[in-house]
């Protein structure tokens, strides 16, 4: 599906199979307007600590980047958290050439892993969404 | 080094379930080397560092949290113990930890809690295996049974396996026997076996309550 190197290539089976080429628009949370290269560090680099105590599957999905595809799930996870509160929701528009991405439903119905080519510099994907 | 599944007053904690996830678990529930079960909560987030919130949790009330017989509000808001431990992390990589210590919910903001409506609703009756927070015993079935399917996990190195069948919805999971027999150890991937298996039930000491059913794989056989 993908030829290019992506996120969580070191790891075995991951991306795993069954993910699927995004196409469409996805939300995530960012701190800065417009959106730095900060905003968009894996779990694996914030957190390392936590990272090795996650199982192999938790792992490659912490070597992917969070997004929502539907809009009402990112406000309902603003508004169950304070933190969330204070950032931006961005949009980005995601297509064959953005990576690969899985539904990984832990709490949000349409929360998505996405694993994007390494390469790309991902922050430039994204705008500040203001709906 | 110090982050949020190593805090000073609470050890060393392995993550038992995740809840909510965002670019890392950010709800979920965790146990220490004591026994002792947390609810954890990323509470709020500062330009410098961010906040985590950790409710002492029974047993009995872990189970009644899971069922959303008790919100999310107040499993924070109103914990047993009546504190909470309040953590603060750097956003460095990797995040410095900055504080901790206990204190009374009600020196928090009311809206750093998760909303009264915020509760878990999880169906499944399996409680996560706890490190001896409940009396579990534990019973082998006598009788083995077989079932016929694709082998689709297999580790000899974790004793564990996974089979999907037709007939059941959720793979079969479970464990080798203590000595794997060259069937097992030889097999592969993919491929369709009869397997058997047996049962091993375990029950709450307490309640008699079934925690958790297990299988133990005794022997592949390809067909």
């Amino acid at each position: 599906m993908n030829k290019l190197k992506l996120f969580g290539w070191e790891l075995k089976d991951c991306p795993p199979t069954d993910v699927e080429s995004p196409s469409g628009i996805v939300y995530c949370f960012v701190w800065n307007n417009p959106p730095q290269k900060q905003d968009f560090r894996t779990a694996r680099e914030r957190k390392p600590g936590v990272y090795n105590k996650l199982s192999d599957d938790e792992k490659c999905e912490a070597n992917g980047f969070s997004v929502f595809t539907n809009y009402q799930d990112i406000l309902v996870a603003k508004e169950d958290y304070r933190g969330f509160r204070k950032a931006y929701i961005a949009e980005a528009n995601l297509t064959s050439e953005c990576g690969v991405i899985k539904n990984t439903p832990s709490g949000y119905p349409s929360h998505h892993t996405w694993w994007p080519p390494i390469e790309k510099q991902i922050w430039l994907l994204f705008k500040i969404e203001t709906q | 080094m110090f982050d949020i599944l190593n805090v000073p007053e609470l050890g060393n904690l392995e993550i038992v379930e995740i809840y909510d996830y965002y670019n890392m678990p950010i709800l979920f529930s965790c146990q220490n080397s004591a026994a002792q079960l947390y609810m954890v909560f990323f509470a709020d987030y500062f330009p410098e560092y961010e906040m985590w919130l950790y409710a002492e949790v029974s047993p009995m009330r872990f189970k009644r949290i899971r069922s959303g017989e008790i919100n999310l509000y107040d499993t924070f808001r109103e914990p047993e113990m009546e504190r909470l431990l309040k953590a603060m992390f750097s956003h460095e990589t990797p995040a410095e930890f900055i504080d901790s210590q206990y204190i009374h919910p009600n020196q928090l903001d009311n809206d750093v809690f998760p909303p009264v409506s915020k509760c878990l609703n999880i169906q499944k009756d399996e409680i996560p295996e706890l490190v001896d927070a409940l009396k579990v015993i534990e019973e082998e079935q006598e009788k083995s049974f077989e079932v016929e399917g694709r082998l689709i996990g297999l580790s000899l190195t974790t004793k564990k396996f996974e089979i999907e069948t037709e007939t059941n919805d959720k793979p079969i999971k479970g464990y080798i026997q203590k000595d794997a027999n060259s069937n097992i150890r030889n097999a592969t991937i993919s491929r369709q076996y009869k397997a058997t298996m047996k049962e091993v039930i375990k029950r709450n000491e307490m309640t008699d309550e079934v925690v958790k059913t297990e299988h133990i794989l005794l022997n592949l056989e390809g067909v």
